[in-house]
């Protein structure tokens, strides 16, 4: 006797299903996070020296192999420019891959400490409902209708044109997308039974936001990080790009684009092009990370 | 493909952003348009405040001109000068007086005629130093004319224009020397003392502004000039309209909009798309990259404009000239000029512009010799540096940052090879308006890089008493603090030494003191450039830099 169809697919065991995006994701940003770690062990030039022949284009693709095997016979002595030098003479290879120090440093400690903010903030919150709370509520809402970008270009020239700040402007700006994230959370979990059961037990009210609450309600905050991290990388390299950024000489993507695009009408798309590239793939695997670990938390 | 999407776009721009232009108009596009029209106000240094005011307003005399050179470009001879609104003059060395015939029929733009009263009204508003900065009371002072001394900023009743410039009739007026001086002619070129139009410059005082500052600083100024302010926006253009009754002659070009594109490679996108006829402040490679292209020509000079690193005197470890002499060593000139010049520059050996009269080469030379430059440092105190870091303030190296595209490549050269000593050297790049304030208001900036001084007064003794007599001396744009007792003493007897050949000696030693001193650490001199559509004809260079849109023409 055998069984129906449908009832044969039910009790199939599903297919393990790979999911590619999430894997780009993890690459991407192992990759940039070890160049944020080890990328002034593995350059081939100092990112800041301005030493070499400047506008250099970078070596046609068919000469890399034997460019590759000269390097590793000790043929070529120099290390070659694998793209190009810029205006000012920096290898950009060299700068390309230094960047990740600068952006996804900003960046991260932008993000750890809007996180924090947010999250503590969100908590009270959705946790504590009152008028105080409500008032904060609020301000965080006039805080997120001004357009990011603009903002942070005004808290940075209000300050000062320095990393601190430019760390300090984005936190600022992120802690609000904290806040409403957890803060919504917090109000589906603080009617749940465990909060109940708590609360029967004697807890104060603050142990068990903390103890309880807070620990199942970070998964939201935490996800978000990723396209957060993401969009603060973007966010630096577009003050950069505009002169409210990092100063030159340091090695930061929105600069180097910045320095690179007035030469395009020279014909040298390799100074902006390739921090171009660099920068849509950093984005790009945080984005889709963010979004793989989304979709497996809602699952 | 992706070219021509660019260009058409960019056209589409210049067309969008300019509004209508007729036949004879002129687009001008330049890094920035007037700030300002008053040369007392706070604008005044700024070169394209410069260009609106050399063409709305006219001086009593200017130089005659000799043949173009090898780029098209005719240039100005220092030896000759020739009437302007003054049509002859003549000079009594026993009084010290000028005595100027004034030019009759002379119609300003507003419908008034030129006379004495316009003259003494531009004297009495340079005496009474009520701007910004007072331009116009400084060149009276360099020209030795009677009481314009530092008097006048502590004692109002000294600011009152008695008889040193006087109306004897309509169109005479007489001006008096307090000592003989061969700058007198010289200064009566520049734009801080071109002549006002007395009836409207009143006509818009106020009890608060009785000099009209706020109307040249804001709205419009009144002169005698071949153009008139049409339209004028800061920060986006200004439009000028030809003064029909100019008295050299109707201009060819009867309407110039001269309009603001920050970014140089977008002015040459719109120069090759054939939209604008005329741009300048391009990179050495943008200028190269338009020499063989179709329809565009590019002419320039070796005039005034250089490049110097700046060092201030009160600020440590600055004041230690073993350090500033390791600076200058340290430069590479080079690597400069292959580097961010394209090879369109020189090595500058001294302070003052090599094509003016009264220019040596001092024996002294800071050639690039690293080794030198680190011995120098251990001499000092701070082998390899050691010690510096103490300073990092200081090693802000500052630089214009709206310049980034042209001082970038210098910037770094420099800073590459002051670290490569253990000079901790930072980039600091700051606005214009700021890095301004700091050198000619507060002249605190420590370590700066500078391409935009030039002496406008095609002199030696000039640049001296602009940049390097001592503040309290009436050095006007003494940014880095030098004071050297002996520099003033020798200016004060060169300025009112009549035999030039005593002079030029005089001028330089002094020229030596500086080099000695590392008052600035030279570098380069650059070339001055202009791109222009091969239609345009007539470009002339005067050593304020800005163009003269009468000297234009189209074929």
């Amino acid at each position: 006797m055998s069984l129906p169809a449908d009832l044969q697919r039910a009790e199939a065991p599903p297919a393990r299903r790979i999911d590619w995006l999430f894997w780009i994701g993890v690459s991407i940003v192992s990759v940039v996070v070890f160049l944020a770690l080890f990328a002034p062990y593995v350059v081939p030039y100092d990112p800041t020296l301005a030493a070499h022949r400047p506008s250099m284009p970078p070596p046609a693709l068919s000469d890399w192999p034997g460019l590759w095997w000269g390097r590793l016979t000790g043929a070529i002595e120099a290390p070659p420019h694998w793209f190009g030098t810029d205006a000012n003479g920096f290898d950009l290879f060299s700068r390309v891959i230094s960047a990740p120090r600068v952006d996804l440093t900003i960046a991260l400690v932008a993000n750890a400490l809007s996180l924090f903010l947010g999250v503590l903030l969100g908590l009270v919150a959705g946790y504590f409902r009152n008028l105080l709370t409500e008032g904060m509520m609020r301000v965080s809402d006039v805080l997120q209708s001004f357009p990011v970008f603009i903002s942070a270009m005004i808290l940075v020239a209000l300050a000062g044109r320095s990393t601190t700040n430019i760390v300090i402007a984005l936190a600022l700006l992120y802690t609000p997308i904290y806040i409403r994230l957890t803060r919504a959370e917090v109000m589906t979990q603080r009617v749940r039974g465990y909060v109940e059961a708590a609360r029967a037990l004697g807890n104060r009210e603050s142990v068990i936001a903390l103890r309880h609450v807070l620990p199942n309600s970070l998964a939201p905050a935490l996800i978000q990080s990723s396209v957060t991290i993401g969009f603060a990388i973007l966010l630096t390299a577009g003050l950069s790009f505009v002169g409210a950024g990092v100063r030159p000489p340091a090695p930061e993507w929105g600069l180097m684009i910045s320095t690179g695009a007035n030469q395009i009408i020279l014909g040298e798309w390799w100074p902006s092009v390739f921090p171009g590239i660099a920068i849509s793939l950093t984005v790009f695997g945080f984005a889709v990370l963010g979004n793989a670990l989304e979709r497996r938390y809602e699952s | 493909m992706g070219q021509s999407k660019v260009t058409a776009a960019a056209a589409l721009a210049a067309m969008a952003l300019s509004g209508p232009l007729y036949a004879q108009d002129l687009l001008f596009l330049a890094e920035d348009v007037p700030a300002g029209l008053n040369y007392d106000g706070p604008a005044a240094a700024i070169p394209t405040s410069q260009t609106g005011m050399v063409n709305v307003l006219e001086p009593l005399v200017g130089y005659a001109t000799q043949a173009a050179n090898d780029t098209g470009v005719i240039t100005p001879d220092f030896d000759s000068f020739e009437g302007r609104l003054a049509e002859s003059w003549s000079f009594d060395e026993a009084s010290l007086t000028w005595t100027f015939t004034l030019r009759q029929g002379v119609v300003g733009c507003n419908g008034a005629t030129f006379n004495a009263d316009d003259v003494i009204y531009t004297f009495e508003r340079a005496k009474s130093v009520s701007g910004a900065a007072p331009i116009g009371w400084f060149l009276s002072n360099v020209a030795s004319i009677a009481g314009f001394t530092p008097d006048v900023f502590g004692d109002e009743a000294a600011r009152a224009l008695g008889p040193e410039v006087q109306k004897i009739d309509d169109y005479t007026v007489t001006i008096t020397q307090s000592e003989p001086n061969a700058l007198f002619l010289p200064v009566l070129t520049i734009f801080g003392l071109y002549i006002f139009d007395k009836e409207v410059m009143e006509a818009n005082a106020t009890d608060e502004d009785p000099w009209s500052h706020d109307f040249a600083n804001n709205t419009d100024v009144a002169g005698f000039g071949a153009y008139c302010v049409e339209r004028w926006t800061k920060d986006d253009e200004i439009v000028l309209a030809a003064n029909p009754d100019y008295y050299r002659g109707a201009p060819a070009i009867e309407r110039v909009v001269m309009k603001r594109v920050p970014q140089s490679s977008n002015r040459v996108v719109i120069l090759r798309t054939g939209q604008a006829q005329l741009v300048q402040g391009l990179t050495p490679r943008e200028y190269d990259s338009l020499r063989d292209a179709d329809g565009i020509e590019v002419g320039g000079v070796s005039g005034n404009e250089n490049l110097f690193v700046h060092m201030n005197f009160d600020v440590e470890p600055f004041d230690n000239p073993l350090v500033r002499k390791a600076i200058a060593h340290a430069i590479p000139r080079d690597q400069i000029i292959q580097n961010a010049y394209f090879g369109q520059a020189t090595p500058w050996e001294g302070h003052v512009p090599s094509s003016y009269p009264g220019y040596v080469a001092p024996e002294t030379q800071y050639e690039h010799d690293p080794e030198k430059a680190a011995a120098l440092l251990a001499e000092a105190g701070y082998p390899e540096g050691a010690g510096l870091e103490a300073f990092g303030e200081a090693f802000q190296l500052s630089y214009v940052a709206e310049k980034e595209t042209t001082l970038g490549p210098i910037v770094n050269a420099i800073s590459t090879a002051m670290r490569g000593l253990g000079i901790p050297v930072e980039l600091n790049p700051i606005p214009q308006t700021q890095y301004g304030d700091r050198q000619l208001v507060k002249r605190d900036l420590p370590f700066a890089i500078n391409d935009q001084e030039k002496p406008i007064g095609v002199d030696a003794g000039y640049a001296s008493q602009l940049f390097f007599v001592s503040p309290e001396k009436g050095g006007l744009n003494n940014m880095v603090n030098y004071r050297n007792e002996a520099f003033d003493e020798m200016w004060s007897k060169a300025r009112v030494e009549s035999d030039t050949a005593k002079r030029d000696v005089m001028l330089a030693e002094m020229q030596g003191m500086l080099m000695d001193d590392v008052a600035w650490a030279p570098v380069v001199e650059y070339t001055t450039q202009w791109a222009y559509s091969d239609s345009l004809k007539g470009l002339q260079w005067h050593p304020d830099n800005s163009i003269r849109f009468f000297d234009l023409s189209f074929e």
